[in-house]
């Protein structure tokens, strides 16, 4: 598939416009949501490796840049659990605003047909069972491996390969993964 | 074998330096010495007269500050001398006016090459370190070890994290050395308690750089420091003007002269590139645009060797503007449509004078602050990643410390434009009454983008 350069910011508003309530639920999984959107449409956007997997430097620029233009709503939230998630007590809500919906509808009529595969991955990727950012984090890490090693791989293997990268990939996770990416067509388990 | 302490060397900021005997080799090297002809921040010597601190006394302090900590930490010999190698070396891939030039590069940066500065300032360095055959002689073990830690770590460390982490080495000298020979008190804080209350903290595969309890306060200078030195040194308009100029100046001497600018800007990770790019320095940038063939571009390097400067007669928040399209549009404005901007724009202005306004001395400026590409050090406050040891041993993320800076002082996330021209003759109360005769032309003519 041709690579389809998208402008991080409108990939970022038509994350956050897709549910019913235009609003997605922490960083890591907006993150995580782009970066399956851009596996599964070759949109151009660059991820690198980060403590919770793939991350985008642009994907996070654009939502800052959103916030400050008033088209997206950043709430935050503290979290009481201070222990394994000592890195992430705090999580984000980024809501649509009405400006926002504007400007997306605006968007959306230069560039039905790009809209319109970022509106069918967003459903394809959210009616999968563990559709949470944990199993994103996960599937993201694995499909990372996978990617930069270019072959197939035991789950031992992918699991060395993980703790290289500071992940922790066990069986466990990499059932959760192997799961959400077969299922969505990304990878074949034999 | 054990290291010892070669040279001392006076540093206004650290008092003595000690350099080890694995260092001092080093300092002689071309790729260092090009950073005494560097200066630290641009061109904000027209606003600070001081301001002429290079990266090479910037490097010098990191090494310092880098070994400082990593003993305080207690990291064994090998990671020091590592760690002060790194350190020394980690400024070498900066350019001409160091953050003008990572803007250069990003806007010519070749189609489908990385296209974040940060990230071509990053390949630049590691491409000048491992291609440089003098350093290689001196460091053959070594390098593949700075080279390591001048990556962006797939596991923390505190390794890393000294050398670029929440509050690293770099951060903490620049804060005090650009503060010092700027004459401004804001970049000061207790480096020293810092240093001594780091601790080593580790949690599986990954080891951070934290602080004691007793040290927080410091590290909350520190970034009070930050955000203090960015909203008065940094980002201060003088700053912002003369870092325009440059880079319009080397934007007309790319398109209209070709040669050597745009050898040093078209950037590609190959031999050439960096034997060419390591050649350049502040001095022959600034020479080579007043030799330009180009006239436009030898007015501007003029105006900032003579500190004519350029002044700003407009200037808004994007989220100023109600209609939510136009504020979109105005956001996204790139060449060549903010170069038809700026072509009405200075018809208009034209008319309100009453003479021709050249286009190509207006300068549309649209900055987004959360953009790495425009934001000079480092400035944003960093959150939730430094790691406080309570005296109970517990270990709390820094924001969850009671503190006064992280409840009030937020990521600075502005969208602004900017309108730059030259005012030369007209008096601050000319000028007064110009802005506020054009803002609505302005503002109608970038609401009709």
């Amino acid at each position: 598939m041709e690579t389809v350069k998208v402008d991080p910011r409108d990939l970022v508003l038509a994350i956050v416009a897709f549910n019913a309530d235009s609003r997605v639920v922490g960083r890591t999984f907006l993150q995580k949501l782009a970066y399956f959107l851009n596996e599964k449409l070759k949109l151009g956007v660059e991820f690198e490796p980060h403590y919770y997997g793939p991350y985008s430097e642009s994907i996070a620029m654009a939502t800052k840049s959103l916030v400050a233009l008033d088209f997206l709503v950043e709430a935050e939230e503290r979290l009481l659990v201070v222990s394994s998630d000592i890195y992430e007590p705090r999580r984000y809500t980024y809501d649509l605003t009405l400006a926002g919906r504007g400007v997306l509808d605006g968007i959306k009529q230069y560039k039905p047909a790009l809209f319109k595969s970022i509106e069918s991955g967003m459903r394809e990727i959210t009616s999968k069972e563990d559709c949470n950012y944990e199993c994103l984090s996960l599937a993201a890490k694995t499909i990372h491996i996978l990617k930069s090693q270019g072959k197939p791989m035991k789950d031992s293997e992918l699991s060395i390969a993980a703790k290289d990268l500071g992940w922790k990939l066990g069986e466990k996770e990499l059932d959760r993964a192997a799961k959400f990416l077969k299922d969505l067509g990304l990878i074949e388990v034999s | 074998m054990f290291s010892k302490s070669a040279m001392e060397i006076r540093d206004p900021v650290h008092g003595f330096i000690k350099v080890m005997d694995y260092i001092e080799p080093l300092l002689n090297l071309p790729l260092l010495q090009r950073l005494r002809r560097i200066r630290q921040t641009a061109m904000a010597n027209l606003l600070y007269p001081g301001a002429n601190n290079t990266r090479f006394e910037h490097s010098l302090g990191c090494m310092h500050v880098a070994g400082t900590l990593a003993r305080s930490l207690e990291l064994n010999d090998r990671d020091i001398e590592l760690i002060e190698k790194a350190a020394l070396l980690h400024d070498v891939g900066h350019g001409p006016f160091s953050h003008v030039s990572e803007q250069l590069l990003v806007l010519y940066a070749p189609h489908g090459s990385n296209d974040r500065a940060e990230e071509i300032h990053e390949e630049i360095t590691r491409l000048a370190i491992d291609g440089d055959p003098k350093l290689t002689e001196l460091i053959p073990d070594d390098k593949s070890g700075v080279l390591e830690l001048l990556k962006k770590p797939g596991v923390r460390s505190m390794r890393h994290d000294i050398i670029s982490g929440p509050f690293d080495a770099d951060k903490l000298d620049y804060l005090l050395r650009d503060s010092h020979y700027a004459g401004v008190q804001y970049g000061t804080f207790d480096l020293e308690r810092i240093v001594n209350t780091v601790t080593p903290i580790r949690d599986g595969a990954e080891s951070y750089m934290g602080i004691k309890e007793d040290g927080f306060w410091a590290v909350e200078q520190m970034l009070l420091a930050k955000h203090h030195m960015n909203l008065q040194v940094y980002r201060h308009r003088v700053r912002l003007i003369t870092d325009a100029m440059l880079v319009r100046a080397v934007e007309i001497a790319f398109r209209d002269d070709q040669g050597d600018i745009k050898k040093l800007y078209t950037f590609s990770a190959d031999s050439g590139f960096i034997d060419n790019y390591m050649k350049w320095d502040d001095y022959s940038l600034i020479r080579a645009l007043l030799d330009s063939s180009s006239q436009k571009t030898r007015q501007y390097a003029e105006r900032l060797v003579e500190r004519r400067l350029l002044k700003v007669v407009y200037s808004r928040y994007i989220k100023e503007f109600r209609d939510e399209l136009k504020r979109n549009r105005i956001a996204r404005l790139v060449r060549p449509d903010l170069g038809n901007v700026e072509q009405r724009i200075a018809e208009a202005l034209s008319r309100k004078l009453d003479k021709v306004i050249d286009p190509e001395f207006i300068i549309l400026d649209i900055r987004s602050f959360s953009n790495p590409t425009f934001r000079p050090p480092g400035v944003k406050l960093v959150e939730g990643d430094i790691i406080v040891e309570m005296q109970d041993g517990t270990r709390k993320n820094a924001i969850n410390y009671p503190n006064t800076i992280y409840g009030t002082v937020k990521e600075p996330e502005q969208e602004m434009v900017n309108v730059y021209m030259p005012v030369d003759g007209m008096s601050r109360e000319q000028r007064k009454s110009f802005i506020s005769a054009v803002e609505n032309d302005i503002s109608q003519i970038l609401e009709g983008v």
